[in-house]
């Protein structure tokens, strides 16, 4: 298996609200990292027409990103796509792009899995070797370390993620997206106008989460109009960091890893950064943090985890390759953790 | 019952394998049990007989389906004209139009039926 510089993968992803198309190399380099995102102006991602958007941007997406990384379509050796999890109808959409692409050009397909491939690209863009990894972002809260093959999940949201949390906040406050101003960012560029703290539920159940609470109560009180948007914006941070913070001291202080490493969109937060930090510190583990252009989602982190899957012959077989909508992170074999 | 047929020609056996390729897996798995789908080609032409408990049902299908032939469609075109190192063309025409557009069909056919 040729495993040099000028051998590339391009994956897909389409989870979600973005599509994304990355092309890397086999060392790692990275390419090409297009995105483009669909944006619901009311806020929330609709399913069909978040696949009607990446049905109608993917091979404008493709075009850029080729001609971004210079490098001709023959010279791709296999195409990665994100199998799962996320919405059916933009998955779908996702792998009916990556097979297309896999056939025209004649190459292997492999399929993975989003939360695997979070993770990998944060090892990959901070050196990481073994970390506790922090996975937060508006679909999944995810507190995990590598043991025994696969990435276990030490701790995780019994209901909505922390990044839906700070969204459904948002919209509810009146905030309105835009494009490359996610609802997260808003509601930290708020907070850092917030001086008064104002209690809020606190809700960890053992290693997991709960943020339905947190969000009702910070709603009514935004609708009684007792406290100003920018002290609650303030406070849900303060208050939903904490929580993650906490347990993610938890699982350090368990697996005794030497790194603590951030993603996914949420990870972009510079508050979430410093608590996450401040708990490094105290422990004297090292802090990696990915990015922006990693940490939301996008096409680079599944072609370098495509990569390595593909370097231990995760290949599948293309009428075999079925999205799986509910596909755990603790589910996926990672033998390349372990060689 | 209702079922619907599509039948498109396209413009090479290739092109039509790149399409059957990637719409396979999906008319192998049905999301829910009101639709399904099953796709046959022979040459050049492309059959989806479509079968749906009623007529929401055998929409939606159809939509997913056209749209993820435009998808495929776009995706070679792009390949394509990446190869030829010329710019991408992006057409916005409608659905219908962009799929006879795009595939360069000799002819797309749509029956309805219901018993």
């Amino acid at each position: 298996m040729n495993c040099s510089d000028d051998t590339y993968c391009l994956g897909i992803e389409s989870t979600a609200d973005d599509f994304g198309v990355g092309i890397l190399s086999f060392k790692g380099r990275a390419l090409a990292n297009i995105n483009s995102a669909y944006i619901n102006p009311e806020g929330g991602i609709h399913p069909r027409e978040a696949s009607r958007h990446h049905a109608g941007i993917a091979g404008e997406v493709l075009s850029k990103a080729f001609h971004k990384a210079e490098i001709k379509p023959k010279e791709i050796a296999v195409v990665a796509f994100s199998q799962g999890p996320g919405l059916g109808p933009c998955l779908r959409t996702g792998a009916t792009a990556a097979r297309a692409l896999s056939s025209y050009l004649n190459v292997p397909l492999v399929g993975v899995n989003h939360c695997v491939a979070h993770i990998e690209i944060g090892k990959l863009v901070s050196k990481a070797k073994d970390p506790v990894t922090l996975y937060v972002s508006g679909g999944n809260t995810i507190i995990s370390a590598f043991d025994g093959g696969k990435y276990r999940v030490f701790g995780e949201t019994l209901d909505i993620a922390v990044g839906n949390c700070l969204d459904v906040f948002a919209r509810a406050a009146g905030l309105r997206q835009k494009e490359g101003m996610p609802f997260g960012a808003m509601v930290e560029n708020v907070a850092s106008r917030g001086h008064s703290f104002v209690s809020l539920p606190y809700s960890v159940k053992g290693m997991n989460l709960s943020f339905s609470g947190l969000l009702t109560a910070a709603v009514q009180l935004l609708k009684s109009g007792k406290h100003t948007v920018e002290d609650l914006c303030f406070s849900l941070q303060e208050v939903g960091f904490s929580m993650l913070a906490e347990v993610t001291e938890r699982a350090l202080a368990h697996t005794e890893k030497p790194e603590v490493l951030l993603t996914g969109g949420v990870a972009a937060n510079n508050r979430l950064q410093s608590m996450v930090k401040s708990v490094a510190d105290e422990h004297k583990v090292r802090f990696c943090v990915v990015p922006k252009e990693y940490a939301l989602d996008n096409g680079a982190m599944i072609a370098w985890t495509g990569i390595l899957a593909y370097q231990h012959n995760m290949v599948i077989p293309t009428e075999k390759s079925f999205v799986r909508l509910k596909w755990r992170l603790d589910d996926v074999h990672v033998p390349w953790v372990e060689s | 019952m209702t079922q619907a047929t599509i039948s498109i020609d396209f413009p090479s056996e290739e092109r039509l394998k790149i399409v059957l390729d990637a719409l396979r897996p999906e008319t192998k798995i049905s999301v829910t049990s009101r639709s399904k789908v099953h796709a046959e080609g022979e040459g050049t032409h492309l059959k989806l007989i479509f079968e749906a408990t009623d007529t929401s049902a055998l929409r939606a299908a159809l939509n997913s389906y056209l749209h993820w032939i435009v998808v495929i469609n776009d995706i070679c075109s792009a390949m394509e004209t990446t190869e030829k190192k010329g710019k991408a063309i992006r057409q916005k025409p409608s659905l219908t139009t962009n799929v006879l557009n795009l595939c360069k069909v000799k002819m797309l056919r749509i029956s309805i039926s219901r018993w």
